[in-house]
């Protein structure tokens, strides 16, 4: 995973903080992969349902204090969307 | 137009008159084309907040899509162009342009924005909006009716960005005279 724990603790109380506790996070995507470079941020996230603008406030937190790309998906806990099983099954959670 | 000779702000060198620089004609020609997409954004506004709330997406026409495409799309392009007019007016007053979160700050300050995190939020929900995953109804009903509730903030910002031009960079070609 080329995330730091530092970075793996931040993300968790970014989410948490915007999102609510109960919050269940993925890393997924390149940034599992140590052969790789650079490249966004894939979370997905599972959540209460909430506002929109909640999310994007997250998003917009979790970039300015990690300053990397992310792409943060949150969904309601148990969603079968194909992005939700990958994330899930491949992903790894934090 | 670049050569011409025209008033200029409180001059910085030489009394009144100095060229106009090929960047400050960029500068206008980009306010130009705002007032143009202004135009469209404010014509599909009209035609999609007779839509939001979207109670059914089901029942929506094609004629209905259409008009949502096209919001979308306007909104985009606006809030895209608008940063670009703000990148100009960064490097046109020596400012620090790298990251562009630099020029947003720069943009707070001149008072032409509210709040930088505000101008990200928006951008976020534009991205969003055409994200390849959204294709969940409910959350792109939220995403309409958001966009909806910031198209006056695009608007007055856009307003202040002009008026701030007019203010500075008041040797204005011809064509805007």
């Amino acid at each position: 995973m080329r995330l730091t724990s530092s970075q793996a603790l931040q993300i968790t109380e970014i989410i948490h903080r915007h999102v609510g506790n109960s919050a269940r996070i993925w890393l997924f995507g390149s940034r599992l992969d140590d052969r790789k470079r650079g490249g966004d941020l894939d979370l997905y996230v599972e959540a209460e349902p909430q506002s929109i603008m909640n999310e994007l406030r997250c998003k917009v937190n979790l970039e300015e204090c990690l300053d990397l790309p992310v792409d943060l998906i949150v969904r309601w806990p148990g969603e079968s969307s194909p992005i939700a099983r990958i994330a899930r099954t491949e992903g790894l959670p934090l | 137009m670049a050569g011409r000779k025209l008033p200029h702000r409180a001059d910085r060198q030489n009394g009144g008159v100095t060229t106009v620089t090929t960047h400050l004609h960029l500068i206008w020609k980009k306010l130009d084309h705002l007032v143009r997409m202004r135009t469209y954004l404010t014509y599909s506004l009209a035609h999609t907040t007779t839509l939001v709330p979207i109670s059914s997406w089901e029942s929506l026409t094609p004629e209905n899509h259409e008009t949502l495409a096209a919001f979308r799309i306007r909104f985009s392009e606006f809030q895209e162009h608008m940063g670009k007019l703000m990148r100009a007016i960064a490097i046109e007053e020596e400012q620090t342009t790298e990251p562009y979160s630099a020029i947003l700050l720069y943009m707070e300050k001149l008072r032409i924005i509210d709040k930088v995190e505000r101008w990200k939020e928006i951008r976020e929900l534009r991205n969003a909006i055409n994200h390849e995953y959204e294709e969940n109804v409910e959350r792109l009903t939220a995403f309409f009716t958001e966009l909806t509730r910031a198209v006056p903030e695009l608007l007055a910002w856009h307003d202040r960005l002009t008026e701030f031009c007019e203010t500075n960079y008041s040797s204005i070609p011809t064509s805007h005279a």
